[in-house]
């Protein structure tokens, strides 16, 4: 998921790179070509006072060039920069110990709550309440990440970096990912676990963790875009918890039950965040059901780019 | 290297920027003066790719900030206003990250790391947190940030707020000693901080530069400065009236202590303005006590200009 939506940029970026050097190469030879050859014969001694002076420009230009711009990264190297100095963020301050360790406590009391009581070898509830867990502490990852730098002022200095507004949200989008799959790494004991204690099917162990990376990376888009939309990260936080719990929701039969119409129960199960989860974490896995991950997650890193764009124009 | 041609900018109805114009070479340090809310953060703004330019051409070494973003962001150094920084970040964890940012990498990147905290003096404090320092630290550490890729151009913003005079002595020679091969742009409200490091000055006053000359020029206005005790209004009638010399300015001291005029020749030499006013003196019968070249202050200037484009408007 991260690697697909993080390599696509690149080649985009890296022509623009290429294009610049181009432009720049062009801009240092043009002076030569165009002063040259209509001069030379008109006159030899205009020549040579023409053919002295771009030279000399020229030469100029080149001593100057290693001072004046560095290559610049490449895409993919600055979303690793990027994503290296949002991963460092999270554990600089208390918020990622303070999240993975509620999360794990609260894994292992849903855990084990259910474990025993089904006496049987299996990881269901585990996954079955993960969209719940995600929900919760999804928000207070993204919270920050555009909130605090546009309340801080560092976005300022953030966006007249040599980075697009692409690879800076995606490399903030793979560092909350990253917090929430070291949340799901705690919980690798227990398949471990259960599969010592019994006969353990891995088919929907790995459904599971399949789609709660999934459905963490949507989530993870739907919490980025919303910070960027607001100043605060308690707003932004709110707003996610709001709209992310809508979008899962609306596919949940509590809700669903409530439905009299069966085609809008069917269009809201379809867009519902965490019907698709479920047949995924049974061990199903459809292309449809990862496409439309895939597609939700995408299309809120490009509103995130966009509104990040938008935001130039005011 | 900086070149900015009709550039307006409306926030909502507000005009921010109405149709500035301004270019900057290689080696100079420009100073861009304004009281707050003229427009010098807009503008600082757009060149560092944070806004767009609604109307007109920006271009920064030969690249449009529209067009070529990433080549205009590569070749620019940039401090924002009150250099905000993440708390959170060793200091040097920071640089590194604002390197690497840049397309810095390994021995390169230490080699770059090492020289801008010498140049800062920030090498004791490489290892602390940045939310620890204090705020002239933190600004030298902003300003370390965007030393560290040797732009083409530099851009800062207040880069001398909260600093004590020692720290603004030092961080002047850094600017002044950079732009000698390079470009700088600093934005101030302080006027005798521009007058020290800068050897031009643009003045933007409601989103329009009202004055862009050498700050040489600026300072050395021909003109003779007087102090005169005799009737105010007779006195002030008679200087304004003389057709030898326009009244830039005049001030009443206590009573019996006189008036002070600034006056500038009008074609003629100081020297023949000056007998003018001590003839005219004699004649009088007031006393001159004090008659000597004019000196103009930046206060003066920016006073004089920013008021002229009142009584236009």
């Amino acid at each position: 998921m991260t690697e697909k939506d993080t390599k696509s940029p690149e080649p985009e970026v890296k022509d623009e790179a290429n294009a610049g050097a181009d432009r720049a190469d062009a801009g240092e030879m043009t002076p030569v070509r165009a002063g040259t050859p209509e001069k030379a014969e008109a006159d030899p001694e205009a020549t040579m006072k023409i053919e002295d002076l771009p030279r000399k420009k020229s030469k100029d230009r080149r001593a100057d060039a290693p001072r004046g711009a560095h290559p610049g990264p490449s895409a993919w190297r600055s979303f690793v920069v990027v994503w290296k100095k949002e991963s460092a963020g999270f554990f600089h301050s208390p918020v990622a110990y303070i999240i993975l360790g509620g999360f794990a406590l609260l894994v292992s009391w849903l855990f084990f709550d259910q474990f025993w009581l089904r006496n049987e070898a299996s990881v269901r509830p585990l996954f079955a309440s993960m969209p719940l867990l995600f929900l919760l502490i999804t928000p207070l990852l993204t919270m920050r990440s555009w909130a605090e730098e546009r309340s801080t002022g560092t976005a300022d200095q953030l966006f007249s970096l040599p980075v697009s507004l692409t690879v800076l949200t995606l490399g903030k989008a793979a560092a909350c990912l990253g917090v929430l799959l070291l949340a799901l790494a705690i919980t690798l004991p227990y398949p471990i676990m259960a599969e010592s204690l019994g006969n353990l099917d891995w088919g929907p162990v790995f459904g599971g963790y399949i789609a709660a990376i999934l459905l963490g990376a949507a989530y993870v888009a739907i919490g980025l875009f919303l910070s960027s939309l607001t100043r605060t990260q308690i707003e932004a936080a709110f707003l996610t918890f709001f709209v992310a719990g809508l979008l899962y929701f609306i596919g949940e039969p509590f809700f669903l039950d409530r439905m009299e119409n069966p085609q809008a129960a069917l269009f809201l199960t379809r867009m519902g965040l965490g019907s698709r989860f479920s047949s995924i974490a049974r061990g199903v896995l459809d292309l449809r059901d990862l496409l439309y991950y895939v597609s939700v997650t995408a299309f809120f890193v490009m509103l995130n780019v966009a509104v990040l764009r938008h935001r130039k124009w005011l | 290297m900086i070149h900015v041609e009709n550039l307006t900018k409306h926030y909502g109805s507000f005009l921010a920027l109405d149709a500035v114009n301004f270019h900057l070479d290689r080696g100079e340090v420009v100073g861009f003066l304004g009281p707050n809310g003229a427009g010098k953060t807009t503008t600082i703004k757009i060149l560092t790719c944070n806004l767009y330019p609604e109307i007109g051409t920006v271009k920064v070494a030969g690249f449009d900030v529209r067009t070529d973003e990433i080549e205009v962001q590569r070749r620019i150094g940039y401090l924002a206003e009150s250099a905000p920084l993440y708390r959170d970040m060793l200091v040097r964890e920071y640089l590194r990250f604002m390197g690497e940012a840049r397309g810095l990498a390994g021995a390169g990147l230490t080699g770059a790391l090492e020289r801008v905290a010498g140049q800062c003096g920030i090498e004791k404090y490489l290892h602390r947190p940045i939310g620890h320092l204090s705020k002239g630290y933190r600004q030298r550490v902003g300003l370390a940030q965007a030393l560290i890729h040797e732009p083409e151009v530099l851009i800062l913003d207040e880069p001398y707020t909260g600093l004590d005079p020692l720290q603004i002595i030092e961080i002047r020679n850094l600017v002044k000693d950079y732009g000698r091969n390079h470009t700088v742009l600093l934005s101030s409200h302080i006027l005798s901080e521009v007058e020290a490091t800068c050897n031009r000055v643009l003045i933007i006053h409601e989103g329009r530069i009202v004055t862009d000359e050498s700050a040489s020029l600026l300072l050395h206005q021909d003109s003779v400065f007087v102090r005169i005790v005799g009737p105010d209004p007779e006195l002030l009638a008679h200087f304004a009236g003389l057709g030898q010399a326009k009244l830039i300015g005049s001030h009443r001291m206590p009573a019996g202590e006189g008036m002070e005029l600034h006056l500038k020749p009008v074609g003629c030499t100081l020297d023949e303005l000056a007998l003018t006013v001590s003839a005219a003196c004699r004649e009088k019968d007031w006393s001159l006590l004090y008659l000597g070249p004019g000196t103009v202050t930046f206060e003066d200037l920016f006073l004089q200009f920013t008021k002229k484009k009142d009584v236009r408007a």
